[in-house]
């Protein structure tokens, strides 16, 4: 104990306290020492040395995370840096989250992980978690070395949006990545079908005469992945499902047993291609946005769980990125700040969901899926944990976003769910707008 | 020209986007106004003062000899100054973004941007950047208003009446803009459309626009009054829609046998490059010229029409302007 008096120490009092882990849902205090959470009782009395967080009528919770986040460090540090997509999350009360390749960051090697995870760590606030490669430079060619990097960190393996249409390759990875306990993350695409699509195949794109992606592309491949799971036997993890022929399959697949997880995003279950027909590409990402029969659908299927996570799916580009023709625009949303906020305000707050199950969605079952100890609040649990204001009611304005990519269509959009503290490790990261970041030495001292 | 004053009443926006933003009141007013500029064509003097000291740019990204000519002609009998502008855009390594384009435009002060691009929504969004009229001359597989415009002008001047006309479109729909302007506006005046063509060139989600799609060609022209030929081409991307414009000539060719299930009276129009023999046999080609010479000469007119109209949208936002500055 005497060494006690060196570590943080907090207590948080009277807040409602939600563990997603199990179900637990009531008025309690958490008593935080050092990096964990030592004890989760009522009416914890203090010790004299903690710093005590009144946190009455506010929800303490685990902090997010979330399993689609994108960067472009080091290649565009004008879309995104390790280090704003990092204050970006801890603003959005996400605690971890995982980095996934895109076209400007492909991590296919040892040495591109290690990067990431030193520059995070430096970073010191929200946890980096990378998710490898499955082929080498997303060419969906050769595996690429999967072991190595599980080795130096990596949590999962994606080739992002690159589906591999190589299903003998798909099989092997799938059977190759399980011996390294890396989850495949597969994106669900049949390239041929959604060959050049911008929108979604339908009413709108025959009305404004883009070319199409069918909501078939996906359905076939999400059956495909499907399959090899069952012959394989290895879990997958399917991202992001947006039709309502995916959640069919994917239902099914679960009566039957198949091991499988699925995810979706906010602007799923909230947008609908009818808002494409004046071209503003803020509303053009991958997949497309579906048609309002999908999106109830996928409402519906986050609400029953056959969605098990929801994500941000977070793509930050520039203001020129998507300044410009639809057809030419780049896909993606910067979502890592509205995640929880759109999650709460149209799930929750409308009703339709529980906390604890809202908090399965966007923190349990991401970290069984990234290998990450979070989503919990228990005993000897890491003290990863967000205080949340619920009641206050705040319009979202890109222009306050942290992250370098302020490219949503949710800009106005009014929601309640606005962060107030987010705990890292047991230390205070964010406090009412401010990201308060410890050094490198501070961290050592510890 | 006592109209004037309620004319700028008629037309919601200062552009012309597509048909599908317009409302029946507003084509009729520009049909109607296209009949009044018909006859300038005739006189030995070809040229009305109404857009004087006006500009009108044709910005052209696609090229295109009758839809700009047909512009800078309807600019030039009503004395407006034309500049024609073409940027070849086989790709969109013209260098220039589409704001810096459009800044370009409205620092030159012109009053119409005629525009046409490969890719659908570009007027749309140049509308949006900028305060000129914004005209649409053809956008990606989006729309083509002025072309449907001079279609309903030219069955209304042949035919007498628009509504419950029964209307027959045939060729490649899905990459036809002019197609989808014309079905827009054609079931907007109250006309009843049939869509002929193969299933890969029919694009979904168009039953919705109230149409009646048929893939055999003899049952969709029953009683047809109008016969919209849309034009067919094999791109790159058409390899998975169209095995050979050959098979597509054998059940899409507008032959007699096929003619006959039309109505007599039947009218013909194509607002493109007649491929003989693979979208119409020749020599009903020769037959039907007529009809098709007639849409050329009023495009003249309703693109005048159109120019003339969108300009008293223009004057009165800027007396708005000016009004508030007084104040």
């Amino acid at each position: 104990m005497e060494r006690a008096g060196k570590r943080n120490k907090f207590l948080i009092k009277g807040g409602r306290v939600i563990d997603p882990s199990t179900g637990f849902d009531d008025r309690a205090d958490v008593l935080i020492v050092g990096e964990r959470i030592k004890k989760v009782g009522k009416s914890i009395t203090p010790e004299g040395q903690e710093t005590i967080i009144e946190a009455k009528d506010k929800i303490v919770m685990p902090g997010i995370v979330d399993t689609n986040v994108h960067i472009s460090e080091p290649t565009r540090y004008d879309r995104e840096t390790i280090g704003s997509v990092i204050r970006s999350a801890v603003s959005g009360g996400v605690s971890a989250f995982a980095c996934k390749s895109n076209q400007d960051v492909i991590i296919d090697h040892q040495a591109i992980v290690a990067y990431l995870l030193r520059s995070a760590i430096e970073k010191g606030l929200a946890k980096l978690l990378p998710v490898c490669a499955m082929t080498t430079k997303l060419k969906g060619e050769n595996i690429a070395e999967i072991g190595q990097m599980s080795e130096m960190g990596a949590r999962a393996c994606s080739d992002n949006t690159h589906s591999i249409m190589d299903s003998n390759l798909q099989r092997r990875i799938l059977e190759y990545a399980y011996a390294y306990g890396l989850t495949p993350i597969l994106y669900p695409e049949d390239r041929y079908l959604a060959s050049g699509g911008v929108i979604n195949e339908g009413y709108f794109s025959m009305l404004t005469g883009l070319p199409a992606i069918p909501s078939i592309a996906e359905e076939i491949m999400v059956n495909r992945d499907l399959i090899l799971a069952e012959m394989t036997g290895v879990p997958i993890h399917i991202a992001p499902i947006t039709t309502e022929g995916s959640v069919k399959l994917i239902r099914e697949a679960k009566d039957a047993g198949i091991m499988v997880t699925c995810e979706t995003c906010p602007h799923y279950f909230l947008l609908t291609d009818a808002l494409c027909k004046d071209f503003n590409p803020l509303y053009k990402v991958k997949p497309p946005l579906r048609s309002e029969r999908d999106k109830s659908a996928i409402m519906r299927a986050v609400i029953d769980g056959t969605i098990d996570v929801i994500s941000s799916d977070h793509n930050p580009l520039t203001y020129s990125d998507k300044d410009t023709e639809f057809l030419v625009a780049e896909f993606g949303i910067s979502g890592i700040e509205t995640l929880f906020s759109l999650s709460y305000t149209y799930l929750v707050d409308r009703g339709s969901l529980s906390m604890v199950e809202l908090l399965r969605r966007l923190s349990f079952t991401p970290s069984k899926i990234l290998k990450h100890s979070g989503g919990r609040i228990a005993t000897d649990a890491i003290a990863d944990i967000a205080i949340v204001d619920i009641r206050d009611e705040y319009e979202i304005n890109p222009v306050d976003f942290r992250s370098r990519g302020r490219n949503t269509p949710f800009g106005g959009y009014k929601v309640k769910g606005r962060v107030e503290i987010l705990f890292i490790d047991g230390s205070i990261v964010y406090k009412d707008g401010k990201i308060t970041p410890k050094t490198v030495s501070e961290r050592l001292r510890e | 020209m006592g109209r004037v004053f309620f004319i700028d009443m008629v037309l919601r926006s200062k552009d012309l986007i597509g048909t599908q933003y317009l409302t029946e009141d507003e084509i009729e007013e520009i049909l109607t106004t296209a009949q009044t500029f018909t006859e300038i064509a005739k006189r030995t003097v070809k040229k009305v003062p109404a857009l004087r000291g006006r500009t009108v740019v044709n910005i052209f990204f696609e090229p295109s000899t009758r839809t700009r000519t047909s512009f800078e002609l309807a600019a030039k009998r009503l004395s407006a100054d034309i500049l024609n502008i073409n940027v070849s855009s086989t790709e969109p390594a013209y260098g220039e973004t589409l704001t810096d384009i459009a800044k370009t435009i409205e620092a030159m002060n012109v009053d119409f941007v005629v525009v046409r691009h490969p890719m659908s929504g570009v007027p749309h969004l140049l509308a949006q950047k900028i305060t000129s009229s914004v005209i649409n001359a053809g956008d990606g597989k989006h729309e083509h208003p002025t072309q449907a415009l001079v279609d309903l002008f030219t069955i209304r001047q042949l035919k007498g009446y628009i509504e419950d006309i029964k209307v027959a479109i045939v060729g490649d729909i899905s990459h036809s803009r002019e197609a989808k302007s014309n079905i827009w506006a054609l079931t907007k005046m109250g006309a009843k459309v049939n869509l002929i063509g193969p299933p890969t060139l029919i694009p979904p989600g168009i039953e919705r626009l109230g149409v009646k799609i048929y893939y055999d060609m003899s049952d969709g022209l029953k009683d047809a009054d109008v016969i919209i030929i849309a034009p067919v081409e094999m791109t790159e991307g058409h390899r998975y829609l169209l095995p050979s414009l050959r098979e597509y000539a054998r059940f899409y060719c507008l032959t007699r046998d096929r003619l006959n299930n039309a109505n007599d009276d039947c009218i013909v129009l194509h607002s493109g490059i007649l491929k003989r023999g693979i979208e119409i046999d020749p020599i009903i080609a020769e037959e039907v010229y007529d009809d098709i010479i007639h849409q050329i000469e009023n495009g003249t007119a309703v693109r005048m029409s159109v120019l003339y109209l969108l300009s008293f949208m223009h004057k009165s936002k800027l007396n708005n302007g000016e009004s508030r500055k007084k104040e």
